[in-house]
């Protein structure tokens, strides 16, 4: 058992470590498939140390703001650090803990929002409020779900698409990043936001965006493979790629509107999670 | 009435015109060219004239306020009506005594005339009756009252002192600002949008944050006509061409000089070079506002052949130096030629696929339809020009309308769309694109040879000796974003008053009767789909011409509306 913690946990570290690096990735794929070079695989790392470098501005929603990014960062690693646990321990205390994070870092996502006095972070807090209530709810009803009933099956795996679905629109890219918007509302709920305040913004969204990638296989992994070092590296392999498809994914589309969004994503991931509990609840044969 | 018996018989149209200005409203006419007349109306009458040409189907290009005093002891407001059907305009000037500075408003009659009227009043400092809303539009807050920077007296570097800030009209709730600064726009801007929901309900704008004072140099003794055309092509980083080409036809009309054949067909492949990487650049930005940053970047690699190409034929990327009085400085050899045919066919099989592919994302045509709709009749109403008058049903076209340089040697298509929305203004655009290489084929396919530059513009004979004073000339050009229109009043050497009418200066009033009732995501595209060019708006840059150098003046050293260099 405690080398699965050690594991779980080494696991979360690298995690952290990963992000940023899979992040300057996904800038690359982007700036190839733009037909352009594209920055060096550490670039992302280099531009969160370069942030963490400058002067700490408080912005005008004062320290609270602050604290409250803070805040996020905290309740992204350690929903970074409830995920990597999944992949070993599988009661469902450890689902519910991760359902509780995930609902506290959209909670402080959408605070941070508010609390800053400026318009621009006003709409765009009510534009993620929008896209979390599109997609959090299926999510985490899907993680208790699974964490309740465990899924043994191959036709289980039909729980795969709500997972995917959901957990894309929760990274906050392309179409989904009406919150942050920059051509429309000059990065909305970060414009208030600079230096090491900035960095750790950036961080937190990249850790969340880890944990998105990883939810798919972390959540169903456990349930087909026995080997804990074989799930580790396909834990990681599957992160990776999922990483890699989200980022092609949002090459690929324009942003869309508030309104069209929150119908057309509640629908498919309504439809889809409904599915998977009628799947599930047809008995064996 | 012996002036006007000389073109009666060649335009009757116009003929009709003048016999109504002049019988019926008391006019008389003080200047006239083959396209161009130009009537003086007593000014209680103007408002029935602007009446009677509007309805009568003239549009207003725009309108220029000059200090005659030195002249006539009087300031003058020249209202330039285009007949576009007919193709040609009818330019009416009212004056009014120095001490007795006023002049009626026409907006409520023509609403186009909103802003020139005001920078009548701003710059000249003549006085508007009638009119409901009268505010600062060029000159900033901090401006001396008294001080009409375009009045003679005024030295081209006079840098008055600040002053206290009049307390300026604005609505009256807080809105989401957008501007000065903003991702979206390039340039400094200020629209300030009153929302409800995510629903924009009003509008409020200001604009002219780096107004440079470009007119009033041209007028200085530091510029010359033959140094005119590279200031005048600084006015715009993009469609700067148009706008050398625009002061110099204007010159060249007031001199009574034509180019040699040749060198207005390489102006006209030019233009339409222009036109293409400028319309490529604007489809790039629409779809980066969108969010859709690979169809940004494959529309600006696309475009990058055409800047090279531009390079080939004028030395340069931008900003090309091509154009004197007279003619042009560059010939375009076999070589150029096949060069030129070559990019042209890359670039047009290239961006086929490419628009097909933007047209065809689910989230661009479902956010650039039904949005930024701006009716047949708003347009119509405000004198709207370019791609927008076009994509709102309006068939207007400088090219077609008042046909210049060699367009006439070519056949297009000018596509017009009812629709009025976002994306009919995308789709303009992508046609004319295709149009636009299709008449650079046309015209080299039909080069004629001979010089390229006029005999008498010689370096033994000063151009500026070619243009006498006290002559009128108006010239238009079908810039990518619309009708440039330049009036010049020539005087000793150098321009007595030199006005520039961008396109987007005509354009951006529109803006309101678009963003209203649209949703705020869309208004990033709205905006940007007039394509708004606000350095031409502002005629900003300001470019110390013996060394070359570009330099920008912040907005906090000096305060707006100055023209120091």
């Amino acid at each position: 058992m405690y080398l699965e913690i050690l594991l779980a946990t080494a696991l979360a570290v690298a995690g952290v470590v990963l992000a940023p690096i899979y992040d300057a990735l996904e800038r690359k794929i982007k700036a190839r498939l733009h037909s352009r070079v594209g920055p060096p695989i550490l670039q992302t790392w280099y531009d969160v140390l370069k942030l963490l470098a400058k002067e700490l501005v408080i912005p005008e929603g004062g320290y609270f703001t602050a604290a409250i990014v803070l805040t996020e960062l905290f309740l992204s690693i350690a929903l970074l650090v409830s995920v990597s646990f999944l992949l070993f321990f599988q009661s469902l205390t450890m689902y519910v803990l991760v359902a509780v994070f995930i609902s506290a870092l959209s909670a402080a996502t959408l605070v941070k929002s508010v609390t800053q006095n400026n318009l621009f972070s006003v709409i765009g807090g009510f534009r993620e409020y929008s896209v979390v209530l599109s997609a959090e709810p299926f999510l985490i009803l899907l993680v208790l779900l699974i964490g309740a009933k465990g899924v043994s099956d191959l036709k289980s795996l039909i729980g795969l698409a709500p997972v995917v679905l959901t957990a894309y629109v929760m990274t906050a890219r392309i179409p989904f990043d009406i919150a942050e918007a920059e051509p429309e509302i000059a990065s909305g709920i970060m414009i208030e936001l600079s230096g090491p305040l900035l960095a750790a913004n950036e961080l937190s969204l990249l850790t969340r965006r880890y944990v998105m990638a990883a939810l798919p296989a972390y959540l169903f992994l456990p349930w087909f493979v026995a080997n804990p070092l074989l799930r580790i590296g396909l834990g990681l392999a599957l992160t990776l790629l999922t990483w890699v498809i989200f980022a092609v994914v949002a090459v690929l589309l324009g942003r869309t509107r508030a309104a069209v969004m929150l119908k057309g994503t509640t629908a498919a991931a309504l439809a889809l999670t409904l599915l998977f509990i009628i799947v599930e609840s047809v008995p064996y044969g | 009435m012996g002036e006007q018996s000389k073109y009666l018989p060649e335009c009757p149209e116009m003929g009709e015109v003048v016999r109504k200005l002049t019988e019926e409203y008391g006019g008389h006419v003080i200047f006239s060219r083959e396209s161009e007349v130009y009537v003086e109306v007593p000014r209680h009458e103007l408002r029935d004239v602007a009446k009677y040409l509007y309805s009568s189907g003239a549009f207003l290009k725009t309108c220029a306020a000059v200090d005659e005093r030195p002249l006539n002891r009087s300031f003058a407001l020249y209202h330039i009506f285009g007949m576009d059907s007919k193709g040609y305009d009818v330019i009416v000037k009212v004056s009014a005594p120095e001490d007795d500075a006023w002049v009626p408003s026409i907006v409520d009659v023509v609403p186009a005339a909103d802003w020139c009227e005001l920078e009548a009043r701003d710059m000249v400092g003549i006085e508007l009756k009638g009119r409901r809303l009268v505010r600062r539009l060029v000159l900033p807050e901090d401006w001396p009252e008294d001080i009409h920077p375009l009045r003679k007296e005024v030295p081209h570097d006079f840098r008055p002192p600040s002053v206290k800030a009049e307390s300026e009209f604005r609505p009256p709730e807080r809105g989401i600002p957008i501007g000065p600064y903003h991702p979206v726009l390039h340039e400094p801007e200020y629209f300030e949008l009153l929302v409800e929901g995510e629903t924009v309900v009003d509008v409020y704008y200001r604009g002219f944050h780096v107004h440079r004072g470009i007119e009033k140099l041209g007028e200085s003794p530091r510029f010359t006509y033959q140094k005119i055309p590279f200031l005048a092509e600084r006015i715009c980083g993009i469609c700067g061409f148009v706008h050398s080409t625009c002061a110099i036809m204007a010159m060249e009309k007031a001199a009574g000089l034509r180019p040699p054949e040749r060198a207005e067909f390489i102006r006209t492949i030019v233009l339409e070079l222009e036109r293409i990487h400028s319309h490529l650049l604007w489809v790039g930005v629409a779809a980066h506002v969108l969010g859709y940053d690979a169809g940004f970047m494959h529309t600006w690699r696309v475009r990058e052949p055409v800047m090279i190409l531009s390079e080939l034929i004028t030395g340069s990327r931008k900003t090309y130096g091509l154009n004197l009085v007279g003619g042009v400085r560059r010939d375009i050899d076999k070589n150029k030629m096949e060069k030129i045919m070559k990019t042209l066919d890359r670039v047009e099989k290239e961006f086929k696929e490419l628009a097909n592919l933007l047209v065809s994302v689910p989230q661009i045509r479902r956010r650039a339809q039904g949005t930024g709709v701006l009716t047949r009749s708003e347009a119509r109403a405000l004198s709207v020009v370019g791609p927008v008058a076009r994509a709102s049903g309006l068939y207007r076209d400088v090219r077609k309308d008042y046909p210049y340089l060699a367009y006439e040697e070519a056949s297009f298509k000018v596509p017009l769309y009812t629709e009025g929305d976002n994306l009919a203004r995308v789709l303009v655009r992508v046609e004319e694109v295709f149009e636009s290489i299709s008449i650079i084929r046309q015209l080299l396919d039909k080069l004629p040879g001979g010089p390229i530059m006029h005999e008498k513009c010689s370096a033994i004979i000063p151009v500026d000796e070619l243009i006498p004073p006290g002559k009128y000339a108006v010239a238009a050009i079908e810039a990518p974003r619309g009708e440039d229109v330049h009036f010049l009043m020539t005087g000793e050497g150098r321009p007595y008053r030199w006005r520039v009418r961008a396109p987007t200066y005509q354009n951006i009033p529109a803006l309101r009767p678009m963003l209203r009732g649209d949703p705020l995501a869309d208004a990033p595209l709205t905006i940007a789909s007039i394509d708004p060019c606000f350095s031409c708006t502002d005629r900003a840059l300001v470019i110390d011409v013996r060394t070359g150098r570009a330099r920008t003046i912040k907005l906090w050293d000096g305060g707006v509306g100055t023209c120091r260099l």
